[in-house]
């Protein structure tokens, strides 16, 4: 009994422990099995994330910003640079007492306070307090103890590095360049139209930190990717900085003197289309901010006017083109006549003529004249020869916001449409389509397209010049613009002393946007000219709008021209005639172009053949005005323009002349010229005929008779 | 019978020195890091003195300027067309 009653505990006591333990095991079955789910759970389902808040904690993100391309002149004198200063930003989560911070930045950074507290209030990491600090505002933060005396700043602000565009000539060509807005980003004029090649690579790349939280680039990816980031490019532009100061200079007196609204001046090179200089009144200054739009505006470029007399020209090169003679005399109906019921009168014209030659009613700006001629050259020919000229077009400069002016479709062109078109109202043109359209006077006929692009030269692609007018069409229509400025013409004040100055006055009436008529008091004075017989070619335009007093362009436009172009002559070294300039040293001034290197200057009476050296018969010709002087030698032809705006001339027969003679012909092109032998040409390569290009070697084999 | 070794006796110390030479080479590429960020830094902060320079030099030959300097400080004025005389491009002839 006692047995069976000790057997029962021990049975009992083993499966309580058999119980227990499984219990147990089960528990850690069931612990380690959910602690292994929760890991597997955690590596396989939040991989991701969880990789990614590891990443976050040993690599940095960087963001390497390029430097923006520079703006230059013609000769590299900077217009547009960059300089790098602070800009104050905040994580309005980490400030503590937010009123008192946004009380001290107000007073030191001269904003409201206001806007300061709501800015701090906003729930997030990252506000800017003020962009591109100046020093003043910097000392300002030092004494109101925001950065303390070892540069630290309080909790939740940081200075941030930031380049900012500056324009160290101030107005100088402010209405080209343009501005940019706080992330330099072009807004306005070069800025804007550049702003992808001037703006560079933004590159974002990650770093791992080091324990100081200094990035280190150990991974051949991440080096890939730091040269990846590329500065901006820099752009240089055709205009001449100083040339372009002179003339903002008289554009600025003139308008002053004249009490006028504003003006605009246009220098170009007539030969390649460069733009020289380009000023605009009013002007303003890109490195302040918040000038009015009307301040910043473009004229030369973006506005449109009726030319007014101007325009004459233009129809008489249509004339000339449609066999009228310069000496032909139109009837000039005592001054005056009706058109459709509307009545024509002269204008600048004080005289009124019964019979006027084409060459007179240019000089004397014959409005009756120009009508008459405009009726009888018939709408077809005057509205083909404007689209030839350009009008109504864009000129392809590729400035932003250049518009293509009007010229009212053919189908609408009435009588009186077609008169007054003849003397420059009832078209809208742009200064610089008339400059273009002046240029082919002094180019011989042939259009060129205006740039602003000196390089790279890659990114504008100039038309070839087109020619649009005979070589004698253009120079009966230069002959009746000298007579503009000779005795008896409207440009007398436009000449200048030691060139022989040819040109055109133009006095506009401007439309009263009120009335939709034409005020009686606006005018638009301008005067488009240029100095013949001299190199290089240089077209200048000059405009001054609503003059008050005296406003016939006679008066008030070319005065100004004649400044600007003594401007130029200086500039440009423009000979005078008769004049025996010496050389003395040299000078770092751009040249104009090959074709359109200043001339020689060689007293006049210097064998042209000196110039050969005794050591070598290999010379490089300076330009000079001999091809003009000397009408026996032959002519290089222009054949057009390379790639390169080089010009391209086709090969005159040289074969029989003397090297005097030759040296004649080809002067003024930089041509290469490896004479062997003396006497006369008997070989010459390139044969007649054949194209040759500015700088090209031009060999002859002369022998003796 | 000798028992074979599973692994030859210098194939720890090679391993070893793999090692050690790993952990230099990633220590002297982090080192180098640091010298180029310092180097980088210093051509950032030349190139912005430089920058600025010339910004300076710029404002210093702006025609405005010197036009100014040349009216009020010594007294110059525009000259007249023939009291002009035209430098040319000197090229050794």
């Amino acid at each position: 009994m006692g047995d069976e009653r000790s057997l029962v505990p021990v049975h009992r006591s083993v499966s309580g422990f058999k119980i227990r333990m499984t219990a147990v095991m089960l528990f850690c079955l069931l612990v380690g099995g959910a602690l292994l789910s929760r890991a597997a759970f955690i590596q396989l389902g939040s991989h991701d994330r969880l990789e990614n808040m590891a990443k976050r904690q040993f690599q940095s993100k960087l963001l390497i910003r390029p430097r923006r391309g520079l703006i230059l002149d013609r000769n590299g004198e900077p217009l547009a640079a960059n300089t790098e200063n602070n800009s104050l930003a905040a994580n309005p989560s980490k400030i503590r007492n937010k009123r008192t911070l946004a009380r001290l930045l107000a007073k030191a950074l001269d904003i409201p306070a206001s806007k300061l507290v709501s800015r701090l209030g906003e729930p997030k990491e990252f506000a800017w307090i003020k962009r591109h600090l100046t020093d003043g505002e910097i000392t300002r933060l030092k004494r109101w103890k925001i950065i303390n005396s070892d540069g630290d700043l309080a909790d939740g602000l940081w200075l941030i590095k930031e380049s900012q565009r500056v324009y160290p000539h101030g107005e100088l060509a402010g209405h080209t360049i343009g501005s940019v807005n706080v992330d330099s980003e072009g807004l306005e004029g070069v800025e804007l139209w550049m702003n992808e090649r001037m703006r560079g690579k933004v590159v974002s790349m990650s770093a791992i930190k080091d324990a100081l939280g200094r990035p280190t680039f150990i991974d051949a990816m991440a080096a890939k990717n730091f040269n990846e980031a590329k500065d901006g490019e820099s752009i240089a532009l055709t205009l001449d900085a100083s040339l372009q100061f002179e003339a903002e200079e008289h554009l600025k007196n003139a308008v002053k003197k004249a009490g006028a609204k504003g003006g605009a001046v246009i220098v170009m090179n007539a030969t390649n289309g460069e733009i020289l200089a380009l000023a605009n009144q009013p002007t303003y200054n890109p490195n302040v901010k918040g000038s009015s739009l009307d301040h910043r505006r473009n004229r030369a470029l973006t506005d449109g006017y009726e030319p007014g007399s101007t325009m004459k020209p233009i129809l008489l090169a249509s004339a000339l083109s449609h066999g009228f003679k310069l000496t032909e005399e139109i009837y000039g109906e005592q001054g005056q006549f009706k058109v459709q019921g509307k009545k024509i009168s002269e204008a600048e014209a004080h005289e009124k003529f019964k019979w006027i030659s084409l060459k007179k009613m240019i000089q004397v700006s014959s409005n009756v004249g120009a009508a008459k001629l405009a009726l009888k050259l018939g709408a077809d020919a005057y509205y083909a020869s404007l689209k030839l000229f350009g009008f109504g077009t864009k000129t392809g400069i590729g400035f932003p916001g250049e518009i293509s002016g009007r010229v009212p479709q053919r189908k609408v062109w009435q009588p009186l449409t077609l008169a007054n078109i003849g003397f420059g109202q009832g078209i809208l043109v742009t200064p610089l389509q008339m400059l273009r359209a002046y240029a082919v006077f002094l180019n011989g006929g042939w259009l060129v397209q205006p740039t602003l692009m000196k390089s790279p030269t890659t990114i504008f692609q100039s038309d070839p010049p087109r020619r649009i007018l005979s070589q004698k069409a253009s120079d009966q229509v230069l002959e009746a613009l000298q007579a503009v400025t000779a005795e008896g013409g409207t440009g007398g004040k436009a000449t200048l002393m030691g060139y022989q100055v040819a040109g055109k006055t133009g006095t506009a009436q401007k439309v009263d946007s009120t009335t939709g008529g034409y005020a009686r008091s606006k005018y638009v004075s301008s005067f488009i000219g240029f100095a013949v017989n001299v190199k290089p070619k240089i077209v200048i335009f000059v405009s001054v709008d609503e003059p008050r007093g005296a406003y016939y362009a006679s008066e008030v436009a070319a005065p100004l021209f004649r400044e600007v172009l003594g401007a130029v002559a200086n500039r440009f070294s423009l000979p005078t005639q008769g004049s025996t300039p010496r050389v003395l040293a040299a000078n770092k001034v751009e040249s104009l172009g090959s074709a359109t290197l200043p001339p020689v200057v060689e007293p006049a009476d210097t064998p042209i053949e000196s110039g050969l050296t005794e050591t070598s018969n290999l010379l490089e010709f300076h330009p000079s005005n001999a091809m003009q002087r000397n009408a026996e030698t032959p002519k290089l032809k222009w054949y057009g323009a390379d790639s390169g705006d080089r010009f391209l001339w086709k090969m005159p027969q040289l074969r029989g002349l003397t090297p005097r003679e030759v040296i004649q012909t080809l002067k003024g092109h930089h041509f290469q010229l490896d004479m062997s032998g003396v006497g006369l040409v008997f070989k010459q390569s390139p044969e007649e005929g054949k194209i040759l290009a500015d700088g090209d070697t031009v060999r002859l084999t002369l022998v003796g008779f | 019978m000798k028992s074979r070794q599973w692994m030859p006796i210098w194939v720890l110390p090679v391993l070893i020195g793999m090692a050690i030479g790993t952990v230099w080479l990633r220590l002297s590429i982090v080192r180098t890091t640091y010298s180029i960020n310092q180097v980088e830094k210093k051509i950032r902060e030349f190139q912005q003195s430089k920058e600025q320079l010339e910004l300076k030099l710029t404002a210093l030959r702006s025609p405005r300027r010197l036009e100014l300097l040349g009216k009020t400080r010594f007294g110059l004025s525009q000259p007249k067309s023939d009291q002009i005389v035209h430098l040319e491009e000197s090229n050794g002839r």
